[in-house]
């Protein structure tokens, strides 16, 4: 017994010495840290003039290098010339920051952040549940906004007279074209579409599928969210005098008064039948890989091409309007930068808000990270123009409107399963598009604020 | 022995001393632990339970108390359904494929004879502490319908057409295989544990009686190995009716989890996405009760079913 | 290479003693078992390939199992060379070796308990024990924080370690392994005078050692993985474990997956270091009389 006993004794000293160590290290570290997140406000010292107050903003973001990057180049020109103010600037991994958010709201004011991004879906709930304060007129007044950034990146953050939110990350959407592939089919990848039809057809050629196996697809259609809200807003855009697509009396989608919105769910599940393959590279990127003709993406893409694909050449053009000679459209989507109403100083958040948004913040932002303005100046600047896809990404913003999602994930999800249905399920489409329709009207009750 | 039964006989009214005194040396070495639990984990369960019972919109905030609704919900929502079958049949399918094969593989990295045990103990169980998105990639890529190589060893037999990830029928047990596959060096592990201690002179005397291979494992090992069984069974199961990483990593489309018409969506991811997509604190929360209760009973049941003292003779 | 040294001459005897059909069997098995440990290792070889190569190699499919030309050590520069990289690994060691130990503490210890004594409520305390295994963290998650928050935990060490000091699953497992130990042993040791804490860690837990050996290692697999909490209750950059500092290599609309890799072959070390020291434990057996099942 003797060695394995003194195995035992070592094992369990180690598992003492362990325990102390730990015990005393809990103890030192259940004091507080240093840098504590919540604001505090500790009265200036100084004899002269009362010194303005210590003020410490949280800055929540979900991550991303370049964002991270640029937000830290603003915090240390911010605080420099705002020597009283400090920013604990957290960037927040995607996929977690919701979760994150959410806890840190619910334990209320010393977790949670001060200024922070929300889809722009979302500020109408925020705001109706008093979370959010509104812009502060001494930083920038609601008729500054009006005349400086495009209305369609600002309009979402307004409720009743004022503005609850400044735009951020800016997108639209636009087809991106393999250049090979196009001329190996004989097409002209620089040619605007002329109508949906001449995309279908584009597309259909450049589908390679024999036999039930496929070699290439011609037409990306796995972001079904975004080939559904620019094909349905399109219609009611151009086509119904801007009609909103959620009755405002009502609260219901208006999709159903108009047969061509069920049309165009029916083309759109045609050309994903035909031009796409879901059992063709499951789980990976085929534009990335060359082996899709199109895809829809935002100007974003452009970075993450840059980076799983830098050899790969493709031409940015505009979404093809449903009928030939339509005016162009687009769905333009946004974050908007808020500040909770918890937050210990208005007036410096919305400082740092603006100090990031303005315009010569814009030219930085499109510096390091390529990110589009909102400001209605700078959209025929050259700077943003230096090539040809950069041309029709940047024209994009004067004709864009904004998704009309109210809430967000559910969206996602019910296109998805209304498209899926179809065409894997071999639902007919009319059914698959009235089960969309009830429960997308379940998900705006659901969010829609109850006064 | 004999006179601690004497003695609760004589004192069949009240507790002995000597019963006492074990009692509360259980209770002291049981206290840390249950404290523990009850203020860190078992408080915050009640508090979600008490979210359940209420319209819980933390941004509008908006808490009206609806009682049982939630509840009724569940049992009217075809998505929940879904979530729920498809946990179900799962759980059905990788335990029991699961814990046979580490059983299997555990009874041969036994055995001293085999050459470069340690090497092979190491290589099975290194899935187990591999990243989930490298061996998603890797799988994804085995189960590519045309190019895959699980495709191509199908079709030596003659099996083709088989879309995997992209069908609504195969998806799911190609998420089991890929996740049973995964967790084969875990039970491994358990189950080796377990087989060390089976002294080696009760296999040497049933060779002696003239038992061959089968008869030794059928007879010895396995009855011997019962607390192990059952420890892996009940855990095997409570973990796959909780199932959430291989169904959402293989599967997910522009941020949205489920695979084709959500036949892999499993009941935790629905959870996940109820509460913090779609912003409905107070149904998910009521979900996870109504998963806990389904595991809970499932959970009685087996230790009902197997539990057995283990007498030495 | 010991062990083959060492086999070597009774591996003619074995040769003696089987038939070929028998001999046939054992080869192909052996084929088999080398098979599925090829199967077993091909994502580790695609984690460690795509460590070395840039992000436009790493998503191609075919998947690049082996391409030196296009290796280089620059994922690996970027991932160590963020400021604080010692410092996560500091933390996450820290974190990981503590919460080990408490839970190896704290299971043995409420194991034998409900192994060894017969008490009221065993059964109802047990089934309550373990039935906090059957609700998914996501769901406590926000009511646990906003505990942690009122007691000031956030951002804290503490706050990371407290909510796993304690595992369920560990009970279980320590309580099944002590029940199979023969009570005769013990009831000797006690009429012997031996106190119970003597009993708890003289007698049962030496008897323990391989699923003490098993539970460090799942022990310390968890809390090292463990990605979710840390990152809800940690906002300082001085408080990252690994987990969180990889996460930064996912964004929203790209996922930088060679630095990924690289990352996770780095933390896939230590793992496999706890792993081989602790299946030493599972080569040694216990070959002595009155033994557990």
């Amino acid at each position: 017994m003797n060695p394995s006993s003194m195995r035992t004794l070592s094992r369990r000293e180690l598992l003492k010495v362990m325990g102390v160590t730990a015990a005393a290290s809990l103890a030192a570290a259940c004091t507080p840290p240093v840098p504590a997140p919540a604001p505090t406000k500790a009265a200036g010292a100084p004899a002269a003039a009362p010194a303005p107050k210590e003020v410490k903003l949280a800055h929540w973001q979900h991550h991303s290098v370049s964002r991270a990057q640029t937000v830290e180049h603003f915090k240390a020109r911010f605080e420099d010339e705002n020597k009283n103010v400090k920013i604990d600037f957290q960037s927040i991994p995607w996929a977690e920051y919701w979760g994150k958010l959410a806890s840190a709201i619910a334990a209320g004011k010393g977790s949670a952040p001060d200024v922070f991004q929300i889809p722009m879906g979302l500020v109408e709930e925020y705001v109706a549940g008093g979370n959010l304060v509104p812009v502060a007129d001494a930083v920038i007044t609601g008729k500054a906004i009006e005349e400086s950034y495009l209305p369609w990146t600002v309009q979402r953050g307004k409720k009743g007279n004022e503005y609850y939110g400044l735009p951020l990350d800016v997108q639209t959407l636009l087809i991106y074209r393999n250049d090979k592939l196009y001329q190996e089919v004989g097409l002209d990848p620089k040619a605007n579409f002329k109508d949906l039809t001449d995309l279908y057809e584009q597309a259909a050629k450049l589908t390679k599928k024999k036999g039930g196996q496929t070699d290439q697809i011609g037409c990306n259609t796995g972001y079904y969210s975004a080939w559904q809200t620019v094909l349905y807003q399109q219609f009611l855009q151009r086509e119904k005098n801007g009609q909103a697509w959620v009755d405002s009396a009502t609260k219901k989608l208006v999709w159903p008064k108009h047969p061509e919105i069920l049309e165009l769910f029916k083309w759109f599940c045609k050309l994903s039948a035909d031009a796409d393959d879901n059992a063709f590279l499951t789980g990976q990127n085929r534009f990335a890989l060359g082996k899709a003709g199109m895809e829809i993406g935002h100007p974003v893409s452009r970075g993450t091409l840059k980076a799983q694909a830098p050899d790969l050449a493709y031409t940015i053009v505009p979404f093809a309007p449903r009928q030939a000679g339509q005016p162009l459209y687009t769905a333009g989507s946004h974050w908007m930068w808020v500040v909770g109403k918890w937050a210990a100083d208005f007036m410096s958040g919305w400082k740092w808000v603006y100090f990031c948004t303005n315009k010569p913040a814009q030219i930085v932002w499109s510096d390091i990270g390529g990110d589009l303005p909102s400001y209605k100046e700078l959209v025929d600047d050259p700077r943003f123009r230096k090539d040809a896809n950069a041309n029709v990404v940047m024209d994009s913003l004067k004709y864009a409107s904004p998704w009309e999602w109210v809430g967000w994930a559910e969206w996602v999800k019910e296109f998805g399963d209304a498209r899926d249905r179809v065409v894997i399920g071999n639902e007919a489409p009319d059914k698959s598009f009235n089960t969309m329709v009830d429960n997308l009207n379940k998900v705006i009750e659901t969010h829609t604020p109850k006064s | 022995m004999a006179t601690a039964a004497k003695a609760f006989a004589i004192t069949r009214q009240r507790w002995s001393r000597q019963q006492r005194r074990e009692a509360l040396w259980a209770y002291a070495f049981l206290s840390p632990a249950f404290f523990f639990l009850l203020a860190l984990i078992m408080f915050p369960i009640l508090f979600a339970f008490w979210i359940s019972l209420h319209d819980w919109s933390l941004i509008p905030r908006h808490f009206p108390f609806i009682g049982l609704q939630n509840y009724l919900e569940t049992l009217r929502d075809p998505l929940t359904i879904k979530s729920l079958r498809n946990t179900l049949f799962y759980t059905v399918g990788a335990v029991p494929v699961s814990m046979a094969v580490s059983l299997i593989l555990a009874l041969i990295m036994n055995q001293e004879k085999l050459p470069f045990r340690t090497w092979f103990r190491t290589a099975y169980f290194i899935p187990v502490i591999t990243s989930w998105v490298a061996v998603s990639f890797v799988w994804l890529w085995l189960f590519e319908p045309r190019w895959g190589l699980v495709n191509s060893f199908l079709g030596w037999f003659g099996i083709t057409g088989i879309k995997w990830l992209a069908s609504p029928v195969w998806a799911l047990p190609a998420i089991m295989l890929v996740a049973v596959w995964k967790g084969l060096g875990y039970n491994m592990v358990i189950f080796l544990a377990g087989l060390q201690g089976i002294p080696r002179e009760m296999h040497e005397a049933a060779k002696i009686d003239g038992a061959n291979r089968w008869q030794s494992f059928w007879f010895i090992t396995f009855p011997l190995l019962n607390p192990t069984v059952v420890f892996i069974t009940v855990t095997a199961v409570i973990g796959s009716l909780q199932v959430f990483t291989p169904a959402v990593i293989m599967t997910t489309v522009q941020g949205e989890a489920g695979g084709p018409i959500n036949s892999t969506r499993v009941m935790v991811y629905h959870i996940y996405s109820t509460a913090f997509r779609y912003n409905r604190l107070g149904y998910g929360a009521a979900l996870a009760f109504v998963l806990f209760a389904l595991i809970l009973v499932v959970t009685l049941m087996q230790l009902r079913l197997t539990q057995r003292e283990v007498e030495y003779t | 290479m010991t062990e083959i040294a060492l086999q070597r001459p009774s591996a003619m005897a074995f040769l003696r003693r089987h038939s070929r059909a028998e001999l046939a069997v054992l080869v192909l098995g052996f084929l088999i078992l080398m098979l599925g440990a090829v199967w077993m290792l091909l994502p580790l070889v695609w984690m460690l390939s795509a460590s070395l190569m840039p992000l436009s190699e790493v998503i191609k499919v075919p998947p690049i199992w082996f391409a030196p030309a296009k290796y280089s050590l620059n994922n690996y520069i970027e991932v160590w060379g963020r400021v604080g990289f010692a410092r996560f690994f500091f933390n996450s060691v820290f974190v990981a070796g503590t919460i080990t130990a408490a839970q190896l503490l704290t299971s043995s210890m409420a194991g034998f308990a409900f192994a060894r004594y017969q008490f009221p409520g065993r059964m109802l305390i047990f089934i309550l024990i373990l039935s906090t295994m059957m609700i998914p963290f996501q769901v406590i998650m926000i009511p646990l924080f906003i505990m942690m928050a009122r007691l000031h935990m956030v951002n804290t060490y503490s706050g990371m370690i407290l909510p796993a000091i304690v595992t369920p699953f560990g009970i279980f497992m320590m309580r099944q392994f002590m029940l199979g130990v023969p009570k005769p042993l013990l009831e000797a040791a006690r009429i012997d005078g031996a106190s119970e804490p003597y009993i708890f860690t003289r007698i049962m837990l030496p008897l323990c050692k391989p699923a003490i050996a098993a539970l460090a290692i799942f022990a310390f697999l968890g809390s090292w993985d463990n990605f979710l909490w840390p990152l809800i209750i940690i906002n300082s950059k001085q408080l990252w474990t690994l987990p969180i500092a990889m996460s930064r290599f996912t964004e929203q609309y790209i996922s930088q997956t060679h630095l990924q890799m690289a990352g996770a072959s780095i933390m896939f070390l230590p793992v496999l270091f706890v792993f081989l020291l602790m299946q030493r434990n599972f080569i040694e057996g216990i070959a002595l009389t009155g033994l557990k099942g």
